[in-house]
């Protein structure tokens, strides 16, 4: 009796209700009610019932192709067919089906216990796996080759610094003040898509690109001729383009997946197939025998140039992954992605040395600069920075662009100067000691995906989404004189006076940061 | 000692409450006493010690008989001994400083003393007397007075504000009152005029009478009735009748008196519960009342004229005997009133605020104390006023700290002397003024004196500031042999030496970390329609619902919606029925459609935004930036910012877009840092790179136009550039504000104090293309 009092009060609720049978209903809670009536209100209710199921039905979203419709039918545990029953009439049941059932919570649930799984996936610490033995010995291989040229560095480097007869600084000015000089020597269309990547061979001879076309082409320097192209293997767009070191290989990245080695005939030599997404930019080992490539699986793999092996598979971070750069010893690399934070691994050890985290948004460009402990990175947040491995910090940082930085190149005899390339359309040359602006290149219409620097200081090469390939150099510049115009408009004995006063800012800065040492994370060993 | 420690408080009460009564008494005194001033003193040293020997007798007599009486004393014993008490310790304490003051000139006075001593028994026996008639008076039943009070209010209802009074003590009672004030008072006052003013007839010869009566009515000069004037005669007589009767049991009353001790009955309100009854001071009273008085006079209470007075009895005096106790009297609202019905201010106090007073007190209170001397220089025998000795300068107190001589100070002088001495005072004025102008220039601001300047960088010297080079790079010693000291030692010809535990097989899998400044990802988006599906599914809609609502109708489940009837469709819906009652018809017509029309605004109201949801989308289109967490930077480089409009327009824009940063305005450059959302910036940018005129002049240098428009040809266009812009992972200044620096050098330390020193070195060598 109770229950069935209840069931009136909640039909009563409805709005929409009748206002007699309300009348109707308010009588039965006192009096005896007549077999008719009974009856009269059990069909009402029955039909308000109806009612509320087809305004539920009405509302549900039905799956339309009648397989999913079998497919609910059958997790629901209902006949998938009747006999003689089409597709509407089957869907239309399947409609009341789960209206009577309260909705679809099925699939919802379902939903939850895959992000419940997403959730507990998430990796807490630091753990290991084994390698193959490709590893070990690429690993002895590397160490091999890289102490030596590490004992090298250091000893010209000293050497320089105590020469009398070497004056470093003066060095830098001269090369800063040709890089100063730098203009337009040449501009020329380099594919029909945009382009992405540059590279100079290592006598300087040659120049590599590569674009959205999926083909590379090779140029003459410095009349930008083109000399050959490699093509034909690559399904989808190129990302990157690099030179070997004994400058007989070129390699190639690609969105389909792969990487390849070339001749320089454009015969293709070696294919790189693991990665799971695509590539992005790839790297060759200062020995030759490696090469690095980034992808956006958030890993970036190590490959035997000769074998094709995937030597090593590299995890280690959240997002996908953009630069790499190899240290010019050979014993350290550098990655860097989307989730904002550069990576130095030990390629001996394999274990991560330090993470560099400073960047606000994804590291597009990374680059060791040649004197071995310098590395730049570039990002989306329009800034490039430099940091000490010696120092384990961060040394400067250039608000360099007013778009984002798509990559870094250091200069490769000495790290004098650094390039770096925009997406404002600017390439801009920054000097590698104190920081302070040198050159910048305008001329490009589009964003530039690409900047390489030869050897020898003489040219610059930048590509861009404009399709063109341009090529700097001092040949076009006026006299010596014209630098005094790129001194920024403030009177000379204060620039002066800024200028030494900023160096001595930089040294206090310099010292500031070593106190701070004790404060870093201790690298990984 | 504990009941007179407890005694000495009250009195101090007391003494305070009846300190109006007192001045009247003192002027009796006068009548009485010749020699005023001291001689009181003494009078009342004498009369005390009396008082002593008296109180001694009945405290031992009370002592006795407490244990029978226990509480039955009654509010006149009460009173009376306490007075008694308090009177005993003040003889005790006065009779000591008479007697000191009675030492120095005893010899002389003595003779007076005694004379005077005599007077004042025979005073004192008189004030016993009038005590007990006083007693007897307060013996009269209360209701008695209540009922003749209300007549009296009733019959001096011309002269009296007619106030409800409570009286919770019988102060305002028709009984003759010895000193009213010269208002108009509620009683029949049948006191003679000199009563109120006591000085003007004085009474020179104090006769001992007996409690006397009260004056002759008729000789009042107050207004009234002769009806009144009649009925307090009449009680009069009544009274004095009754006070003969009193004073036959004088020695019983007195006995009783005498028994009760208890002090800690402040009034005797405390005892009447109620009602306008007149409370009489006991005989015994009043002779420490005179003695409270006297003490109070002597501390230099003034009465005011105006107030109740405490009459003593005994003392001879134009009114009747009937001493005035303090009332508490409250009306309606519980404020207390006078016997007036005029209400009390209590709130007085006695701080003044004057400002003079304050100042005054102040003074006082922080009275300047030289220090002393060991040795009073001017008091010494051997002290020669020639000398022209200050005493203040004395006294003055060393100083705690040394005073130097600042550099350069007598070189200045002698500088000014010597220039004098060659010029001639105008001419060296002159010099000197532009040579300080000179260095003013030369020192602006706040450059540190200390700062060495500095000049080009010698490179030679740089070599130690650079890093120094180490053996072995740390990474590399992390794979090499324990204390490996340079890479000679590990590289053997093509073999290198090397730590075998490091290079191993394993791959190494670090904790990702996330980035620091991801967007959330963004809700999912509704399905995106285009218009012409988007009204089909309207359509589809409203179909739907209409259909559903008409079977509902049809089934009889819910009422069908009455038709909607117009003035102009009005016989076509209604037909006969409109004929009939047309105006009827009409009205109902018309409210419907005003109903219709109601609630059709209703529903627009209610769909329209409140004020704070407005406000709230408004800030949400112009600040919202989607969930993103960075900060975005916009550095610009502007060349002159001297123009208060513009430095208005930067300063007010920064703060109106919610944008920290700062302004740091140097001589040759300013640089404007603002940082914050995506939206902001954008705005702030437009600002600084559009709107802003940054070519305007002042319009206050048009004086000096014409020599402006010389070196305008080199002076180069003032103008606005952007610098940088970008993303930072959080804002370093929390608000915007211009900072002024003298020296490029200041600035750009300023800001790497605040961790963005690469700002300032990138506006200072933007060029721009």
């Amino acid at each position: 009796m109770a229950a069935e009092v209840a069931k009136t009060v909640a039909l009563a609720d409805i709005p929409t209700l009748h206002s007699d049978g309300a009348a109707a209903v308010a009588k039965k809670d006192e009096y005896e009610v007549s077999e008719a009536s009974k009856v009269a209100r059990e069909k009402h209710e029955k039909d308000m019932e109806r009612i509320l199921l087809q305004r539920r039905a009405a509302a549900l979203a039905v799956p339309t192709s009648d397989a999913a419709v079998k497919e609910k039918l059958r997790q629901m545990g209902q006949p998938v067919t009747l006999f003689g029953e089409r597709e509407m009439e089957r869907r239309d049941r399947l409609r009341y089906l789960m209206a009577d059932e309260g909705g679809d919570r099925l699939p919802q649930k379902q939903e939850a216990k895959e992000e419940s799984v997403k959730i507990s996936a998430v990796q807490k610490s630091t753990f290991y796996t084994e390698g193959t033995a490709d590893l070990l010995r690429a690993r002895m291989e590397i160490l091999h080759f890289s102490v030596p040229r590490a004992a090298d560095r250091i000893a010209r480097a000293k050497r320089k610094r105590e020469n009398p007869d070497e004056d470093e600084e003066q060095e830098i000015k001269s090369v800063l003040k040709s890089v100063a000089n730098f203009s337009l020597d040449c501009s020329e269309i380099g594919d029909d898509r945009p382009l992405t990547g540059c590279a100079f061979s290592p006598d300087s001879a040659l120049l590599a690109t590569c674009g959205w076309t999926g083909v590379a082409k090779i140029w003459s320097v410095p009349d930008v001729k083109k000399v050959g192209a490699l093509k034909g293997h690559h399904t989808e767009r190129l990302t990157d383009v690099v030179f070997s070191p004994d400058g007989q290989n070129i390699a190639t990245a690609s969105a389909d997946r792969t990487a390849m080695v070339w001749d320089l005939q454009g015969n293709m030599k070696m294919a790189f197939k693991g990665h799971l997404t695509r590539l992005a930019r790839i790297a060759f080992h200062p020995s030759g025998a490696y090469i690095g490539t980034t992808s956006f699986d958030k890993t970036w793999r190590l490959w035997d140039v000769n074998t094709g092996a995937e030597v090593l598979l590299q995890e280690g971070h959240s997002r996908g992954l953009y630069g790499i750069a190899f240290q010019c010893d050979g014993s350290l690399v550098a990655s860097c992605g989307m989730d904002a934070l550069t990576r130095v691994w030990d390629l001996r050890t394999g274990r991560s040395i330090m993470a560099l985290e400073g960047h606000v948004k994804p590291v597009l460009g990374v680059d060791f600069s040649k004197n071995g402990y310098h590395l730049a990175t570039g990002g989306e947040d329009h800034t490039c920075k430099i940091w000490d491995l010696r120092r384990k910090a961060m040394l400067y940082t250039i608000p360099a662009h007013s778009s984002l930085i798509s990559q870094v190149k250091y200069e490769r005899e000495d790290g004098y100067y650094l390039m770096t390339a925009s997406f404002d359309n600017t390439a801009k040359a920054w000097s590698g000691r104190d920081f302070k602006p040198v050159k910048t290149l305008s001329g490009h219409e589009g964003k530039l995906t690409g900047v390489d620097v030869t050897s020898d200081n003489q040219y610059v090469v930048t590509v861009a989404h404009d399709r063109t390939i341009k090529l700097w150099s001092q040949k076009n510049s006026p006299a010596d004189d014209k630098e005094d115009e790129e001194m920024p408009d403030v009177g000379e004995g204060e620039q002066q006076q800024h200028e030494t006063q900023e160096l001595a800012e930089m040294e206090s800065e310099k010292e500031e940061q070593e106190d701070d040492e004790g404060e870093m994370e201790p690298p990984v060993q | 000692m504990e009941k007179e420690r407890r005694d000495r408080r009250h009195r101090v009460e007391e003494d305070d409450r009846w300190h109006h009564d007192e001045k009247r008494e003192r002027r009796h005194h006068r009548d009485v006493d010749r020699e005023e001033d001291d001689h009181r003193r003494r009078h009342k040293s004498s009369s005390s010690r009396y008082d002593k020997q008296e109180d001694d007798r009945r405290h031992h007599k009370s002592k006795e008989e407490r244990h029978d009486r226990g509480h039955k004393s009654s509010k006149e014993e009460k009173e009376k001994t306490r007075s008694e008490k308090r009177g005993r310790e003040q003889d005790d304490d006065l009779k000591k400083r008479s007697r000191d003051q009675e030492d120095g000139s005893k010899v002389e006075k003595r003779s007076r003393d005694q004379e005077d001593e005599s007077r004042k028994d025979a005073k004192r026996k008189r004030d016993l007397e009038k005590e007990t008639a006083d007693k007897s008076v307060s013996k009269r039943s209360r209701s008695e007075f209540a009922e003749e009070e209300k007549a009296s209010n009733v019959e001096m209802n011309g002269q009296t504000p007619a106030q409800p009074v409570v009286a919770l003590t019988p102060a305002s009672t028709p009984t003759p009152a010895p000193f009213s004030s010269p208002a108009p008072v509620p009683v029949p006052a049948p006191v003679p005029a000199p009563a109120a003013a006591p000085a003007a007839v004085p009474q020179t010869a104090p006769v001992a009478q007996e409690p006397s009566p009260a004056p002759e009515p008729e000789v009042a000069p107050v207004a009234g009735d002769a009806s009144a004037i009649a009925k307090a005669k009449a009680r009069m007589r009544q009274l004095r009748k009754e006070l003969n009767e009193k004073l036959k049991k004088l020695p019983l009353l007195e006995q009783l008196a005498n028994e009760n001790d208890s002090a800690n009955t402040i009034t005797p309100d405390s005892v009447v519960p109620s009602g306008t009854v007149d409370v009489v001071a006991n005989a015994a009273n009043i002779a420490s009342y005179k003695r409270a008085q006297e003490c109070v006079a002597r501390l230099g209470f003034q009465q005011p004229p105006g107030s109740m007075a405490l009459h003593v009895p005994g003392v001879p005096s134009a009114g009747p005997k009937v001493v005035k106790h303090p009332v508490l009297r409250l009306d309606k609202q519980g404020r207390e009133i006078d016997e007036h019905g005029v209400v009390v201010d209590n709130r007085k106090s006695n701080i003044s605020t004057l400002k003079v007073n304050i100042n005054k007190q102040k003074k006082d209170a922080f009275q300047i104390l030289h220090p002393e001397l060991e040795e009073d220089p001017i008091n010494n025998p051997h002290f020669d006023a020639d000398m022209g000795m200050d005493r203040t300068k004395l006294v003055r107190q060393r100083r705690n700290s040394f005073q130097f001589v600042e550099e350069g100070r007598w070189t200045k002088k002698a500088e000014i002397f010597r220039l004098n001495n060659r010029f001639g005072a105008a001419k060296a004025r002159e010099i000197r003024s532009k040579q300080a102008a000179l260095a003013k220039a030369k020192a602006e601001g706040d450059i540190n004196p200390n700062l060495i300047e500095v000049t080009e960088r010698i490179f030679k010297d740089d070599k130690q500031h650079q890093d120094p080079i180490p053996h072995v790079e740390w990474w590399d010693f992390a794979v090499l042999p324990p204390q490996t000291q340079s890479y000679d030692e590990v590289i053997d010809g093509a073999d290198v030496k090397f730590k075998k535990e490091k290079i191993n097989i394993y791959v190494e899998h670090p904790v990702p970390i996330e980035p620091p400044a991801e967007p959330a990802p963004p809700p999912p988006q509704p399905l995106k329609l285009t218009k012409k599906e988007q009204k089909k599914m309207r359509t589809q809609r409203r179909l739907a619902r209409e259909k559903e609502r008409q079977e509902l109708i049809r089934q009889g489940k819910i009422e069908p919606p009455k038709a909607k009837v117009k003035m102009s469709n009005l016989m076509s819906v209604l037909g006969a029925e409109a004929t009939q009652d047309p105006t009827r018809m009409e009205h109902e017509i018309r409210t419907a459609a005003a109903e219709r029309e109601r609630a059709h605004t209703d529903r627009n109201l209610a769909r329209k935004l409140t004020p704070a949801e407005r406000r709230e989308k408004k800030e949400k289109r112009l600040f919202d930036d989607q969930g993103t967490l960075e900060t975005i930077v916009a550095v610009f480089r502007v060349s002159d910012i001297s123009h208060p409009q513009t430095r208005f327009k930067v300063d007010i824009n920064a703060q109106e877009n919610r944008l920290t940063g700062c302004a740091i305005i140097t001589d040759g450059m300013t640089v404007v840092i603002v940082e914050g959302g995506a939206k902001s910036i954008k705005r702030y940018t437009k600002l600084m790179l559009r709107r802003i005129n940054w070519s305007a002049k002042e319009e206050g240098s048009g004086g000096n136009e014409q020599g402006d428009e010389e070196d305008g040809n080199e002076e180069k266009e003032n103008k606005c550039v952007q610098v940088w812009q970008g993303s930072v992972a959080r804002p370093a200044f929390d608000r915007f504000f211009f900072q002024k620096f003298h020296t490029a050098g200041a600035a750009r330390k300023y800001l790497s104090d605040a961790g963005v020193g690469h700002y300032w070195d990138s506006a200072l060598h933007y060029k721009e293309e």
